[in-house]
């Protein structure tokens, strides 16, 4: 039988914590630009 | 074990000794001894602050826990991160910059004292306390996990491991305080880091790769793929609320203090933030193979014995890489343990040489008599956390998790409210302080004290920062509301934090 992570749990650890770091790059280069 | 696992160990070992000694040269004062001079950069600020956070806790004790529940701990990864992200974007400026307004500011107590204007320095006494009470525990959290592996790797008993660990760590923050502390950190924040990306996919290949490992888990028990799988609300926000912690850690937030300018905090955030969201991914890894990888039917050959689950990633080390690389990851691991014990010591330390003894002892003492006594602070205080990890009982995550919490509600609503909202005042402070620090006190005790257990009310399981945290929150509001209003001076002060470029 194959088995695999479930859909809600490869969301819950590929959505909020790489968000943080695109949002920490974000506001770094808009007050590079500021 | 090997020679060449024993040379790699001790060139780590001589190079942090090294550190500390070129950082000796470079102190002349209290305020290069805890906190370099304000002359971090970001890079620095933001490993150094990430070492010093995830201590022996994201080597050994998130792993551990993989290892035991699966994808279900992954809650508490994911309510770190938020955390950390939410006080590098909203604490780190701004504490820089009224700190530097709040008559240069150089420990929490000096800041929260100078914050409100207290003369009676009984802010000063109260933080003091709480620093001195949950860094014993905290800084024993760190010395449980370095004695777990130098009994685990080189067959030591637990109190050798123990003496040796605690040497190494006091002689060098002992010698080069603040900076030797930062840039030992930050060697050992990137030493950290590579162990966590390497031994995943080292363990992962091993099993025949990704699928292979995910199957062979599933075969254990199909629990393990899913997060939400038994996750109860309680459990969940429990887990999650370990972020809650961040905004009160005295040896994080320390770090936001000295750096050069608030210029470099979007750099140190982004570094910060990378930086700790990887290395979370590499201990979740690590403790997910390790389900497969130490099980009956896995290479391991048989499950990790009962009560030992927090030493998978020192068998992995042993089993997995030669004998130099393994001395590597060894040095890693033990830079984790140290990057966040020699923080502590030092905040711990300037509690005692800054808040208590030039507080209230010599309020004349010199610069150098108080590099002095936070040295000779460093060796009392790490002989009480020595003391209190005598106990090989305690894991490193429970002892993290009540230390954590303590510091968490004590000094996080104070924290947060100090910084943004004018109306506070020394009594709001202290009445947060004093019901933070008891709630987390009370709350881990319930069932010994009071005979209340989770299992007749469900509501106590909830981790204790939660309880802590809303009621200093509101102890703080209500007893600032209560007494007299700020004087001019703390506003125009509070005003100047707001706006001023440092």
């Amino acid at each position: 039988m194959e088995y695999g992570l479930t859909t809600a749990t490869w969301l819950l650890l590929f959505i909020p914590m790489p968000l943080l770091i695109i949002l920490s790059f974000v506001s770094l280069f808009m007050r590079r630009s500021e | 074990m090997e020679l060449a696992t024993i040379i790699t160990f001790i060139i780590y070992l001589v190079g942090m000794l090294a550190i500390g000694i070129a950082a000796y040269r470079l102190t002349s004062n209290l305020s290069d001894y805890v906190l370099g001079g304000r002359r971090l950069g970001g890079s620095v600020a933001a490993l150094s602050a990430g070492a010093s956070d995830m201590s022996s806790w994201l080597l050994l004790g998130l792993p551990g826990a993989m290892y035991i529940g699966g994808m279900g701990e992954i809650w508490i990864a994911v309510g770190l991160a938020i955390g950390a992200y939410l006080n590098w974007q909203f604490v780190a400026a701004r504490l820089r910059k009224y700190t530097k307004v709040a008559n240069d500011s150089i420990t929490l107590p000096d800041f929260f004292e100078n914050r409100f204007h207290d003369k009676s320095k009984i802010l000063r006494i109260i933080s003091a306390l709480v620093i001195l009470v949950f860094f014993a525990f905290y800084t024993s959290s760190g010395l449980v996990g370095g004695a777990l592996l130098f009994e685990a790797s080189f067959g030591m008993t637990y109190t050798q491991a123990l003496w040796i660990g605690a040497i190494v760590i006091i002689s060098y923050t002992f010698l080069g305080g603040f900076l030797a502390v930062s840039w030992t950190d930050f060697f050992q924040g990137i030493l950290m880091f590579l162990a966590l990306i390497i031994v995943p996919l080292v363990a992962v290949s091993e099993m025949g790769g990704w699928s292979e490992t995910v199957n062979a888990v599933g075969a254990i028990d199909p629990a393990y793929l899913d997060a939400f799988q038994g996750a109860t609300f309680i459990g969940v926000v429990s887990l999650l609320a370990w972020g809650l912690g961040y905004f009160g850690q005295p040896h994080i937030v320390t770090r936001f203090m000295a750096v050069k300018s608030v210029n470099e905090i979007p750099k140190a955030r982004a570094v910060g933030m990378t930086w700790m969201v990887l290395a979370l991914f590499g201990a979740i890894f690590t403790g997910f193979v390790g389900i497969a990888y130490f099980s009956a039917n896995g290479p391991g050959g048989q499950a990790l014995p009962d009560g030992s689950h927090e030493t998978l990633f020192i068998m992995f080390t042993q089993v997995l890489f030669n004998p130099w690389v393994a001395g590597f990851l060894l040095a890693a691991i033990l830079s984790a343990i140290m990057s966040t014990i020699d923080s502590q010591l030092l905040v711990s330390s300037s509690a005692l040489a800054e808040d208590v003894y030039k507080g209230f002892i010599r309020k004349e003492a010199s610069q150098k008599e108080l590099v002095w006594v936070g040295r000779i602070g460093v060796v009392v205080i790490a002989l009480v956390a020595i003391a209190l990890a005598y106990n090989p009982e305690s894991t490193v995550l429970d002892l993290v998790g009540y230390a954590w919490a303590g510091f968490g509600a004590a000094f996080g609503p104070v924290l947060i409210l100090a910084l943004f909202w004018k109306r506070m005042t020394r009594n709001g402070a202290l009445a947060g302080m004093i019901v933070g620090g008891l709630t987390v006190i009370i709350w881990a005790e319930l069932e010994s004290w009071f005979g209340l257990s989770p299992e007749q009310f469900p509501i106590l399981g909830l981790y204790e920062i939660i309880p802590g945290f809303i009621l200093a929150w509101i102890a703080a509001m209500a007893f600032s509301y209560v007494g007299e209003e700020p004087s001019s001076e703390m506003i125009e002060e509070f005003e100047q934090s707001k706006t001023s470029i440092l």
